[in-house]
């Protein structure tokens, strides 16, 4: 009797866990709904401005530029963007060892995480973090991004670091996302100059301006990006649990027959052997 | 056939438009540029302002570009903006209320009011007014 009690309340237990698995991929499945739609507006604009950036770096007449000439390397602002809460799989180990293998190549690293799992990620691994930004995740706003871009701006320019990368996960699809490395400054020396451009107001004054717009922008789209990954891996882990909840429940259930019916025919067996008894 | 100008006004939020143009007047950070068929390879750093569409015809656009960056090439231009709209989709109310705040904040300023974002939040309404004022005729898209 005792062993037919357990059983069933495991599969109690089972159950609410799988109500709330439940519940949690419904929800991570209207959530990435929207990021997905966000991403889909944003993503033409973070790709032109790349490549506009990247075609007027080309054409700066002066080759020494602050934005374009690859300074020696000895400190390396590394901007790694993770989730805020885990339950989504392998998506935030992924994008932390992304991260963790490029910092192995540099001498000196500065990270600024933002979300707390890559945060702890690397609090735990002695990482030299700079800033660390949370409640972000989730639904990233320009502004927040714009936090991050002027920071990593501002240490460039003021010599503290050599060299900006950022650290994001790419959403190909609901259940394929990449990491990616990608480095915003300095900006690709193209090997011979793009040919000649005028820049209004001039040129110090235009890379002034638009490269602290760049950084933002790209940091931003890898931020919308970044959520939808975060939903999505979410979003079928939760199923996967789901589904697993589903399978323990079934075998559960054939237990507890199983042992339901042995006790039935137990104390028939003892029934009628009592009676033979008589 | 006259030469023509591709436009492309991109903003986070959508493609505002992507077509064949005649030429483009466009706010500039330091005053107006107009650019028509082979103009010089430029890149420009953009002011708060009206940028104004000439396409085939009289037919002729004007939309609010609140800064961002232009790359202009010999027959392409792409206007990359963090804040553009059409007249008709411009809050008038609340551009109006905008400004009225923006220039109370001006006027009562304290040590601690941020003279520059004043400022500069006033003359994004004073924009967003101008243009939608002015009608929209938008071509085909």
């Amino acid at each position: 009797m005792a062993f037919i009690r357990g059983i069933k309340s495991r599969i109690r237990g089972v159950r609410g866990t799988q109500q709330i698995t439940r519940a949690m991929n419904l929800v991570a499945a209207s959530k990435l709904r929207r990021a997905r739609d966000k991403l889909q507006n944003l993503r033409p604009f973070v790709e032109e401005t790349l490549r506009v950036t990247h075609a007027m770096a080309a054409r700066i007449s002066d080759r020494n530029n602050m934005y374009i000439k690859a300074r020696p390397v000895n400190n390396t602002a590394v901007v790694v963007i993770s989730a805020d809460r885990g339950l989504c799989g392998g998506y935030n180990v992924n994008v932390s060892k992304a991260a963790s293998a490029l910092i192995k190549e540099k001498p000196r690293e500065h990270l600024i995480t933002v979300g707390t799992k890559a945060r702890d990620y690397f609090r735990r691994r002695n990482g030299n973090i700079i800033r660390a930004y949370q409640g972000v995740s989730e639904t990233p706003f320009y502004e927040d991004a714009a936090d991050v871009g002027l920071l990593a701006v501002d240490l460039y320019e003021s010599g503290e670091i050599d060299e900006i990368y950022l650290v994001y996960t790419e959403f190909n699809s609901v259940i394929s996302h990449t990491p990616k490395v990608l480095r915003l400054l300095p900006l690709p020396d193209a090997p011979e100059s793009g040919g000649y451009m005028a820049f209004e107001p001039d040129e110090d004054a235009f890379f002034e301006y638009a490269i602290p717009k760049y950084v933002s922008t790209v940091i931003y789209g890898a931020m919308i990006e970044s959520a939808a990954c975060e939903q999505g891996a979410r979003m079928s882990s939760m199923e996967n649990a789901t589904k697993n909840s589903t399978d323990l429940i079934n075998r559960f259930t054939l237990q507890y027959n199983r042992a339901r019916q042995d006790a039935i025919t137990q104390e028939l067996a003892e029934i009628i052997g009592g009676a033979e008894a008589l | 056939m006259a030469k023509r100008l591709r436009l492309k006004i991109i903003t986070p939020l959508r493609l505002l438009y992507n077509d064949d143009v005649e030429m483009v007047i466009l706010r500039a950070a330091f005053g107006d540029m107009g650019i028509l068929p082979g103009h010089e390879v430029c890149a420009a750093v953009l002011g708060y302002g009206p940028l104004r569409i000439l396409g085939e015809g009289a037919k002729e656009n004007e939309l609010a570009v609140l800064g961002g960056l232009a790359e202009i090439l010999n027959d392409r231009v792409t206007v990359l903006s963090n804040a553009a709209e059409w007249p008709n989709e411009i809050d008038r109310v609340r551009a109006e209320a905008a400004k009225a705040r923006a220039e109370q904040r001006m006027l009562k300023k304290t040590n601690d009011t941020d003279m520059q974002r004043a400022e500069l939040s006033l003359r994004r309404a004073l924009v967003r007014i101008e243009v939608s004022s002015y009608p929209l005729i938008r071509g085909r898209q």
